[in-house]
């Protein structure tokens, strides 16, 4: 009896021991991690460590970059500038032990963009997922969309999002990426993406909104071949899309489908004012 | 040879080990829910790969036990003794040994994966089978692990040294194939020629254990080549062939009083 008491008496002194303890240690742990970032070998090295559970290491490092995320945020309104190198670091790791694990690259390559502005790091996360996860469209997306709307190029944006567009079989995205080729100077590539799922769509709403676009695009080309050959003869750019027609470099001005104006600017690339999107959306 | 190996069965299942590993098993169960609700996307391959760790790993656990334990009772309590006194050929003795440890780890294992097999196809109405082809490179593994340890049993009569020599070639053999990648890089200019002859030394030497993981290309549907995989598969047998044969050679020689 004596003996069962005083067990119960022990355990209860390590629960209560505990429920003291734990928290405080757990505290300045948090603190001590918050200020001094993830404990990371070099990928290499962390191989060596996991023997042969890489899954799980690659699982754990990338469970403890999201708690340290969190607790960073706890203590601050904003991520500090050296996070940023926790996140790459991190990354680097997690995917050296399994390159075929989704979440390490979805967290890293958001947070390398959007709260570091570190984007050619996020194109290195995006172009390593591409590499392994060859079939999801999703990283071709993402790519895509840090090229078009943070670093300015046009160009790898569309071709990126052309892939995505065939890999999902995604009229829209298609779309997306034709606007994107347009974007980037290359209207008759645009036009040829246009063609192409114009043909496989069976939708025939999308398919309205396809060929209105190719309508648009069409008379983008139009313009772009009058202002070619303006400039050729002339040697200069023309003031405006009444000159070309005055000048017989084309019969009549093509409407925009979307309801804007086409116009020249004034480094000579063909836009209209409605920047190809419907009124009623761009007033949204 | 039958009556060696059901002899080291019976022990196998009376051991103490084999409960343990039951029980840590239960508990990677519970385990399983937490990693789950932990994964943001993709839950079902995290969880393969999670199902195949923990297989591999307790299974590895149970042997190295099992080999300790029956090192300790043969060598330290002079059972083996007892057992050469019985009409029992000294190869017998061996392969009974070597293929009873195995025969544990393959019931263990087979029962462990299974659990998780069924525990997944439920959670995620994935009924993923592929991953069964684990457990042959797993069973090979087991199987040089056991036949490399009735091997040093002819050069050492301390099972201590003898399972931390286990665990030394095991560490080393996991890590053979991305050491010999890494020294083959431009990162690896700067490592003196001795190091780098060492490793490459090592390769051709130790067994490889990093070729029977295949884990993470199964978890994720990766293909994996079917010669490929048999020539893995080869080279362990071959491997655990040759150390069986040596230690049963050295063995009929081995002196007991």
């Amino acid at each position: 009896m004596k003996r069962v008491f005083l067990g119960f008496l022990l355990a209860g002194l390590l629960i209560a021991t505990n429920s003291y303890m734990v928290p405080e240690i757990s505290r300045y742990r948090k603190i001590q991690k918050a200020n001094a970032g993830l404990f990371l070998l070099s990928p290499e090295a962390e191989k060596i460590m996991s023997l042969d559970y890489e899954g799980i290491r690659s699982f754990w490092v990338t469970l403890d970059l999201r708690v340290f995320l969190a607790t960073i945020l706890e203590q601050h309104p904003y991520f500090p500038e050296w996070v940023g190198d926790v996140v790459f670091k991190a990354y680097r790791v997690a995917s050296a032990l399994n390159p075929y694990y989704f979440d390490i690259y979805y967290i890293a390559s958001l947070n390398l963009m959007w709260d570091f502005k570190r984007y050619s790091d996020a194109e290195k996360v995006l172009k390593r997922a591409i590499k392994y996860r060859k079939s999801d469209w999703f990283w071709y997306f993402l790519l895509s969309f840090n090229y078009f709307y943070f670093m300015k190029k046009y160009d790898l944006a569309a071709e990126y999002m052309t892939e995505a567009a065939k890999l999902k079989r995604s009229a829209f995205l298609a779309s997306l990426a034709s606007r994107l080729y347009y974007a980037s100077g290359r209207t008759e590539i645009a036009l040829n993406i246009l063609d192409g799922q114009i043909k496989n769509t069976d939708d025939e709403n999308w398919k309205r909104e396809l060929l209105k676009r190719k309508k648009a695009l069409l008379g983008v080309l139009k313009i772009e071949r009058a202002v070619e050959a303006f400039k050729r003869k002339e040697g200069r750019l023309p003031y405006d899309l009444n000159e070309l027609k005055q000048k017989g470099y084309m019969k009549k001005i093509p409407q925009d489908p979307y309801g804007g104006r086409f116009y020249i600017d004034s480094d000579g690339t063909v836009k209209s004012t409605s920047n190809l999107v419907e009124h009623h959306r761009k007033n949204e | 040879m039958v009556r060696m190996l059901y002899l080291t069965l019976k022990e196998a299942v009376k051991e103490r080990a084999f409960y343990s590993t039951l029980i840590l098993y239960l508990f990677s169960l519970f385990i399983y829910f937490i990693v789950n609700d932990f994964t943001m996307f993709e839950a079902s391959k995290v969880m393969f790969t999670y199902s195949l760790s923990v297989t591999e790993f307790l299974t590895l656990v149970l042997v190295f036990f099992l080999i300790f334990s029956f090192l300790t009772e043969d060598l330290n309590k002079k059972t083996i003794e007892y057992l050469l006194s019985l009409p029992l050929k000294r190869m017998d003795y061996i392969l009974g040994r070597v293929f009873g440890i195995v025969f544990s780890g393959i019931f263990t294992s087979t029962l462990m994966l299974s659990g998780f097999v069924i525990l997944n196809a439920l959670l995620f109405k994935e009924f993923k089978t592929v991953l069964f082809l684990q457990l042959p490179l797993l069973w090979v593994m087991m199987l040089l692990i056991t036949s490399l340890a009735y091997f040093l049993i002819n050069a050492s009569k301390r099972p201590v040294l003898i399972s931390f020599i286990i665990l030394f070639i095991y560490v080393i053999g996991v890590n053979l194939d991305d050491a010999v990648q890494f020294i083959q890089t431009k990162r690896a200019e700067n490592i003196p020629l001795i190091s780098k002859f060492l490793v490459k030394s090592a390769y051709y030497i130790f067994p490889n254990f990093s070729f029977f993981d295949m884990k993470i290309s199964l978890s994720y549907g990766l293909s994996i080549g079917s010669g490929h995989y048999i020539l893995v598969l080869l080279y362990g047998l071959i491997y655990s062939f040759i150390l069986i044969l040596l230690s049963i050679l050295f063995f009929q020689k081995k002196e007991i009083k």
